[in-house]
């Protein structure tokens, strides 16, 4: 398929900065492969930095370039990944210069940050805070939790940052002192890597001449200063990608401002826009339109879709009516839908996971496959097992890693001082685990070195072969699913990474940053509006739209930015569809508590017309 | 702007345990035989081109030492970038910073370099050892310090291009070459530059050719259809011998390639048909004709910027030659654009090249040692004498001991006794006997001090001189020098070589000698005769403490004594051969060596004794 006129246009712009404005369904993925295609053929030598957001918008662009032969060697110049694997590189590869070791590791947990901050406001001297009087510990440790994070993205060190800069510090050195790192560090540090060493950034520039960004609609504060600091030195030519009507991130931290405001002002590029929707059908986009007052010209789509909003008794028939129009549209088809449909083709969005639990039920009575999906990152598992043995490769990795020792003599009944300065960290692991239900990993963890190549298929194995004999069938299910997610992790990073670079400490962050979902699961997709970004299905529905829950009662409350992000998700949901999408909301819901409430339709789609059930 | 491979460490490596190497431009290593150099030299192919059968013989194993699987050998370099003069500058320039990429692009403060360490070690699975590369993330001054990125990485296909490493050792054979392909003269001639009009042209030609010789030739058409006949007996009647005489194709020419030299007025001939000296320096000019081309060609492709890094490592340019034509060849290879690390035996390579250019190796107790001329501390006037000693006495360079003395008098001298001594010459035992004297003791002890050497000095009594000698001494090896000036073999009574040996009582020796040598037995009476009343130069007085005005005839006894000394003293070189010669062949055994010379040599016998029983190696020496 060729490139339309104003795609053309800009993969062919000359040097220089560009801003596209690309919408949903208008082709901007393709229009980024073919650019970065250009940018290497073009120029023999320089590298091409390419960012996303999610690994598998990175994996789909590589995949594409892979497979292209006109690109053939020159992919090896080409460094895809999201903003967070790219600053994880530049950590461990340049760390050193402002005291981090390599194998620093990476606390991903909430909980295990819950649980330093905690240990800190109560262990650390110095910290005059009276957990009481400051209400309720838990909210207190969260909200503090967050305000780190959002200082970690402004780029504050904490001396700047009253009230809480001595929880901050401690909190930090904290991870500093058992060589550990948080999600927020990793930006943090990258940024203060290249900010302290103007040669490495002047390396970095001659090396990486053109840089190109996907979704940077959702950067923010931390990731658009490290890129304004990887153009220091050089005319460059840097490539933004996005949509401001899909900035849903702002409760992160993200932020349109970075792509409409800053970045034009900082680098004057020139903005394109790419309108048109290949994806959906002509009745979507008119709603969608609608959302932002787009007069679009719909003539020029050739398919009409249909879109209907309904409003239902209550949740039950909300979700009836989800399960039967599946099921019917699985038998007869429809006109605006050329290929057979599969269960995979359906998707059900809705404002959070609660909403979505009577559809879950209607389709397990109806036998139709569903499933939820995936985390982004990390590993989720069911066992004690395993999670002691997480641990275990944790202190493996780490040795000085005080607060997985811990919480791994908690889960093995044994003293907190045990193993503390062990020289040996494998002795340590035999002498904590033996003696204990988990005394049977001990073989299999034997077989793990940090810093040697991994041959993970072996411990596998191990497992498998000393699986204890006198579980319960549940506790046994549980546990072979739960090392079966292991092999998962594990196949997908060997088809990653070469032999020679598997390591313990190159397994575990691949698995932390998300390289490692498996994407082969089947059935009907249940989602929230942020796990459906960047994904499309033939037929969407959007369920919940009341007032309150889309938008969120909380964003009502606050109003203005907080509404937009609403609409935003909204629009990010409708516009997954690409031929049927089908907005619900129940006239009445039954609170947690018994009682009945009575609903209004959601702001969004009270001007449209409404059909009632 | 270029790269320079700057700096080396090596551990473990054959016969190097530890080794830390500056590099320059150039780098003249000289050392005994076996003394490690070669693998050095194998070291750095090894780094830079990675290719190379690897087994358990590369790894350094002490002398009672048992080879452990897990014994593994490290070589680091580091490449730095130059300016266009060849000296160390902050950063890459454009065209090496694509090349290596940040994956091996690396900071130290303000400057830029690329460490690279090379592993050897045994890999379980491959079930034998093998290379692997990482990354030098820090550059610390030991081995254990320095930080390595501990993923492995692969030289990217830029690097393998553009950083080449040739290893050019001295049984080069330019006749060799013609009939290797993969020589550097098989890949110069087989490049098809030609337009295809061409290739066809020329190859018609050829095949014309062919056909001529053959159908002109009677024995040649009988033979080729005879040989035809092997159609029917291997069952093929559409197989067709011919007998090529001129390769027919372009591609197959350089098969019977030959250079053929025309020396002068004499006859062309080819050149398998002249000496080694003349075929290894061919050898040596196509690989340089070589690397020319592809300078070219890469610069064409890639820009004015764009440049090749060759590191030429070569052994014994000397080879087979003149020492007048090695002094031409070794201009030719400092012309040669690109990094060399030579080794040499030849003092007239050695006296070509800069001080601070040459490395020292040697081995010690079964491990290379090394000293680099680099630190040395010295000031000015010793750069001048370094200048003289490097061009006329190089072979101090390449000695196990040295004897320092006053002058050359006492050079032959002492080389005609050590010979009575020991039974042999000097030079057998690795000994140079140097006059340093007066001002040269300095820099004499300084050089050798770098090198590592074994000293002594066998000096006159003057008092003056003594304190010359102490306060070289002292200079060079500091001030707790004790032990030191123990190596120092100093006349008594300020007396003079020529006057000592009067005082010892081989004055009648050495008349007899004088006489022996001027053929005239009445030689000194004559003498006493003609300078009798006349004026001795102030020199001499002044050393012998005597009146300008000679008196021979006063006191005829002493007059007679006086007189020897001053024919001495003024033709002193001139009679020390005959003397010496005169002395050991006395027929009182005792009186055969005089007995400050036995102190002497008493001395080095402690040294010599050591290398006398191993043939080849170095002195072991107490530093």
């Amino acid at each position: 398929m060729n490139l339309s006129p104003k795609q053309k246009q800009i993969v062919e712009h000359i040097d220089g900065p560009l801003l596209v404005k690309a919408g949903p369904g208008s082709g901007k993925t393709r229009v980024l492969t073919e650019r970065v295609k250009r940018l290497l053929i073009v120029n023999k030598r320089s590298k091409v930095l390419a960012l996303t957001f999610s690994n598998m918008a990175a994996e789909e662009i590589r995949l594409r370039l892979e497979t292209d032969r006109e690109v053939g060697d020159a992919i090896k110049r080409v460094t895809i990944g999201t903003i967070h694997s790219f600053c994880l590189e530049i950590i461990q590869s340049r760390g050193y210069l402002i005291g981090l070791r390599p194998d620093i590791s990476l606390f991903e947990n909430e909980t295990d940050r819950i649980a330093i901050l905690r240990s800190v406001i109560s262990d650390k001297a110095g910290i005059e805070m009276n957990l009481q009087r400051q209400g309720d510990p838990k909210t207190f440790i969260a909200r503090c939790l967050s305000a780190i994070s959002e200082f970690k993205r402004s780029l504050m060190v904490p001396e700047s940052c009253d009230p809480i800069s001595a929880i901050y510090r401690q909190y930090n050195d904290a991870l500093f002192n058992q060589n550990a790192m948080d999600f927020d560090d990793i930006l943090f540090y990258a940024y203060r890597i290249l900010a302290d060493n103007l040669n490495v950034v002047k390396l970095y520039n001659s090396v990486y001449r053109f840089i190109c960004i996907d979704e940077s609609q959702d950067l923010n504060n931390a990731q658009y200063n490290i890129i304004r600091i990887l153009c220091s030195f050089y005319f460059y030519n840097i490539m933004l990608v996005g949509d401001e009507n899909q900035s849903i991130y702002a409760f992160n931290g993200s932020n349109s401002k970075y792509m409409s405001e800053l970045f034009v002002r900082d680098f004057k590029p020139t903005i394109y826009k790419l309108e048109e929707n290949f994806r959906s059908a002509k009745q979507i986009i008119r709603f969608s339109n609608s959302l932002f007052d787009n007069t679009d010209d719909l003539s020029r789509y050739l398919y009409e879709g249909e879109f209907k909003i309904t409003a239902y008794i209550n949740e039950l028939a909300e979700a009836q009516a989800v399960r039967s129009a599946i099921e019917n549209l699985m038998n007869s088809g429809h006109k605006d839908i050329e290929n057979p449909l599969k269960y995979d083709d359906f998707a059900v969005i809705a404002r959070n996971k609660y909403v979505l639990s009577q559809v879950e039920s209607e389709l397990k009575k109806g036998g139709i496959p569903f499933f939820y999906k995936n985390t982004q990152s990390g590993i989720a598992y069911e066992t004690d097992y395993m999670e002691v043995f997480d641990l275990t490769l944790s202190l493996i990795k780490n040795p000085i890693d005080e607060f997985h020792r811990q919480k791994l003599c908690k889960l093995v009944s044994k003293d907190l001082s045990k193993g503390k300065d062990c020289s040996n960290v494998k002795i340590l692991i035999e002498e904590l685990l033996s003696g204990s239900k988990f005394a049977w990993l001990i073989t299999a963890l034997r077989q793990i070195s940090s810093g040697e190549v991994l041959y993970f298929d072996r411990v596998l194995e191990d497992l498998k072969k000393f699986f204890p004999s006198d579980l319960s069938d549940d506790d046994r299910y549980l546990l072979e699913k739960d090392i079966y997610e292991w092999q998962n992790h594990w196949d997908k990073f060997k088809s990653q990474v070469a032999r020679e670079h598997r390591t313990l400490i190159a397994f575990r962050n691949a698995i932390s940053l998300g390289n490692t979902q498996e994407k082969t699961q089947t059935g009907v997709s249940l989602l929230t509006g942020h796990m459906s970004k960047g994904l499309e299905f033939e037929v969407v529905f959007v369920i919940g739209l009341t007032e309150g829950t889309f938008p969120d009662y909380r964003a009502v409350i606050k109003g203005d930015e907080a509404i937009t992000q609403e609409k935003n998700n909204i629009y990010v949901a409708v516009t997954r569809a690409k031929r049927l999408c089908y907005l619900s909301y129940p006239q009445i819901k039954t609170m947690p508590w018994g009682s009945d409430k009575a609903q209004k339709p959601s702001r969004f789609i009270s001007s449209q017309a409404i059909s009632l059930k | 702007m270029g790269i320079l491979l700057s700096k080396v460490r090596i551990k473990n490596y054959r016969s190097i345990e530890s080794l830390t190497l500056d590099l320059g431009t150039n780098t003249l290593l000289i050392g005994q035989n076996n003394s490690g150099k070669t693998n050095f030299l194998k070291a750095l192919n090894l780094a830079v081109s990675g290719t190379s059968e690897i087994s358990e013989e590369d790894i350094f194993v002490a002398r009672d030492e048992r080879l452990e699987r897990k014994k593994e050998a490290y070589i680091d370099i580091q490449f730095q970038p130059t300016d266009e003069n060849g000296v160390i500058c902050l950063s890459f320039s454009k065209f090496w910073t694509e090349i290596f990429t940040d994956t091996w692009i690396r900071t130290i403060g303000d400057y830029n370099f690329v460490g690279i360490r090379m592993e050897i070690k045994f890999d379980p699975i491959k079930y034998s050892y093998g290379l692997i590369r990482h990354c030098i993330l820090e550059w610390k001054d030991s081995f254990e310090d320095t930080l390595i990125e501990s993923k492995s990485s692969v030289f990217n296909e830029d690097m393998r291009i553009y950083l080449q490493c040739f290893y050019m050792d001295a049984n080069r054979d330019i006749v060799q070459d013609l009939r290797n392909r993969n020589s550097y003269f098989g890949r110069l001639t087989s490049s098809k530059d030609l337009s295809k009009e061409a290739i066809d042209e020329i190859e018609a030609c050829l095949n014309d050719a062919n056909t001529k010789i053959i159908e002109n030739i009677p024995s040649l058409r009988q033979t080729q259809i005879s040989i035809s006949s092997i159609g029917q007996t291997i069952g093929s009647f559409s197989s067709k011998v011919e007998i090529e005489p001129l390769a027919r194709k372009i591609s197959d020419l350089n098969k019977g390639m030959d250079i053929v030299m025309q020396d002068g007025d004499a006859a062309p001939f080819p050149v398998s048909q002249h000496g080694y000296g003349t075929r290894s320096w061919i050898s040596f000019l196509s690989m340089s004709a070589f690397v020319e081309m592809k300078n070219k060609i890469i610069k064409e492709d890639g820009g004015d910027d764009a440049e090749q890094f060759f590191l030429l490592t070569m052994e014994e340019p000397e080879a087979h030659l003149h020492p007048q034509a090695q002094r031409r060849l070794f201009e030719q290879i400092s012309h040669f654009k690109g990094q060399k690390v030579v080794s040499t035996h030849s003092p007239n390579i050695v006296a070509q090249s800069a001080l601070t250019d040459i490395i020292y190796f040697s081995k010690r107790g079964g491990k290379t040692v090394v000293r680099s001329f680099k630190e040395r501390k010295s000031n000015d006037d010793d750069e001048k004498i370094f200048r003289e000693v490097i061009n006329t006495r190089a072979d101090l360079l390449f000695a196990s001991a040295v004897i320092l003395c006053e002058g050359i008098t006492e050079e032959i001298a002492l080389s005609i006794f050590f010979n009575e001594y020991f039974g042999c010459a000097p030079y057998i035992y690795g000994v140079s006997i140097i006059s340093a004297g007066g001002q040269k003791y300095h820099p004499y002890l300084s050089l050798i001090e770098t090198v590592g050497l074994t000293w002594f000095i066998f000096s006159d009594g003057e008092s003056e001189t003594d304190k010359t000698v102490k306060g070289a001494v002292e200079s060079v090896f500091g001030k707790d020098t004790s032990e030191l000036l123990n190596n120092v073999v100093k006349l008594e009574n300020d007396h003079e070589y020529e006057t000592y040996l009067i005082s010892e009582g081989y004055g009648d020796d050495i008349i007899k000698a004088i006489c022996d040598y001027e053929d005239d037995e009445k030689f000194l009476d004559k003498y006493i005769d003609l300078k009798d009343k006349q004026n001795r130069s102030n020199k001499i007085a002044k050393k012998l403490n005597k009146e300008t005005k000679r008196d021979y005839k006063t006191d005829i006894e002493n007059g007679r004594v006086d007189a020897l000394i001053d024919l001495c003293l003024e033709n002193k070189t001139r009679y020390a051969k005959a003397v010496a010669k005169k002395i050991v062949a006395s027929t009182d055994k005792e009186k055969r060596i005089p007995k400050k010379v036995a102190a002497l040599f008493l001395l080095l016998q402690k040294v010599v004794a050591k290398n006398k029983q191993i043939s080849i190696s170095n002195f072991d020496t107490d530093d």
